[in-house]
């Protein structure tokens, strides 16, 4: 497999599980966490498969979708920061998505272990 | 111009050149100079936040690709825009009603507010105390436009900023500079002014047209059943419909509703128009767009 399919299947693979991810972390998180704040954690615990610029743009669509809210507050050291919270709808869909992508995962392991069997 | 500002002017035109709304531009930006400069005052360089970020094609493509599954997502592929006069009002059309009596509201606080603050910002400008005062006032009006917008996307369905405008980098006389050069500051004020006449007239209008709508369809059928006049008081006598023309004028009430119900959505989109011309600004013209 050349390096750009593996490149394409990361990106195909990471389009869905992003969001489920950033909305994971942010209901774990102690307080609302700026876009930084969220890219940079995002950046330590998964190496570098996902752009961390793709993370804002999904931040927004949850957003958008009502599953965060944010507000916006000035900062000492550059421009503006976003700070994003999770809302009750965001907990109760995460829970939802967890379980699919538990499912999915388990179904997908199933299937490897099959057809390697 | 630093780095970060060129950074910024590549993603800008990677965005424009995959043909990307204004207000999607204004969002992407802000988000892109919030990353690269706490990465750089965390001590990084801009070759390694780059690096971690994203070339700017690469972060305009996500965003284009996120914004279409947002505007599916939301709102399904169906547009408004296929209602003919007769289709049932929905719910975009609920929401156009609601913008155009909300406007009367947010119309008499945004001309207030921009009306006190510009009386002051003249009186006071003669003091120290002025020069603050000028500033919060035009912090206050960006902020207006921000929140204008939201409500103009929740109601009237057109993709406006979620990011406010975004400051220059280096300290406050390049903030203020940018705030006094940029087109938006005052369009925003002359859009706070126009919304109370406005306001009034799309609330008013409004009123008077499902008013009257709803007298001719429900009155004539009160008068046929119950004797109620149809208008009680014309120089002081009242007015009765011949029996023939209860049904014509009720169906006329009906006919002024679905009327009403169109150019509500009509008014709606070109309000739409209106503002995120004020408020956002287009991308072609200079000083429109996004100065760094």
């Amino acid at each position: 497999m050349t390096e750009r399919a593996v490149r394409k299947l990361r990106k195909e693979l990471n389009s869905g599980t992003v969001a489920l991810v950033l909305l994971s972390m942010l209901e774990g998180a102690a307080e609302p966490m700026y876009g930084y704040e969220i890219a940079r954690r995002f950046g330590e615990s998964g190496g570098d498969a996902v752009k961390l610029g793709a993370l804002y743009p999904v931040l927004r669509s949850l957003e958008a979708q009502g599953l965060l809210t944010s507000t916006v507050e000035p900062s000492d050291a550059g421009p503006p920061r976003k700070y994003y919270d999770v809302t009750d709808e965001g907990v109760a869909t995460l829970e939802t998505w967890r379980q699919v992508w538990e499912e999915t995962r388990d179904r997908v392991d199933r299937w490897l272990e099959a057809s390697n069997g | 111009m630093d780095d970060v500002s060129q950074y910024l002017e590549s993603l800008r035109q990677a965005l424009r050149s995959l043909g990307a709304d204004p207000a999607v531009v204004q969002d992407a930006e802000f988000d892109a100079a919030e990353y690269l400069r706490a990465a750089i005052a965390d001590g990084g360089s801009l070759a390694d936040a780059v690096a971690d970020f994203g070339e700017p094609e690469e972060v305009a493509a996500s965003y284009l690709e996120s914004e279409r599954g947002i505007t599916e997502a939301l709102r399904g592929p169906k547009r408004e825009s296929r209602q003919g006069l007769f289709s049932a009002p929905g719910v975009p059309t609920a929401a156009r009603l609601a913008y155009l009596l909300l406007s009367l509201g947010t119309g008499i606080a945004y001309f207030s507010v921009a009306l006190v603050g510009l009386v002051l910002s003249a009186t006071l400008a003669v003091f120290i105390i002025g020069i603050p005062f000028i500033l919060v006032f035009i912090g206050v009006v960006r902020t207006i436009g921000l929140v204008e917008g939201r409500i103009i996307e929740t109601l009237l369905d057109v993709r406006m900023p979620r990011r406010p405008l975004l400051d220059p980098a280096g300290g406050w006389w390049q903030r203020i500079k940018h705030w006094l050069g940029d087109r938006r500051t005052w369009t925003s004020l002359v859009y706070m002014l126009g919304q109370l006449p406005l306001g009034i007239v799309y609330f008013g209008g409004t009123v008077f047209g499902f008013g009257l709508g709803l007298w001719f369809l429900v009155v004539p059928w009160l008068q046929a059943f119950t004797g109620v006049a149809f208008l009680p008081d014309v120089n002081g006598a009242e007015f009765f419909l011949d029996g023939w023309a209860v049904l014509p004028a009720s169906a006329a009430g009906l006919l002024m509703l679905f009327v009403m119900f169109a150019i509500a959505r009509f008014v709606g989109r070109i309000h739409a128009v209106y503002a995120k011309w004020m408020l956002v600004g287009s991308l072609g013209s200079r000083r429109g767009s996004q100065s760094l």
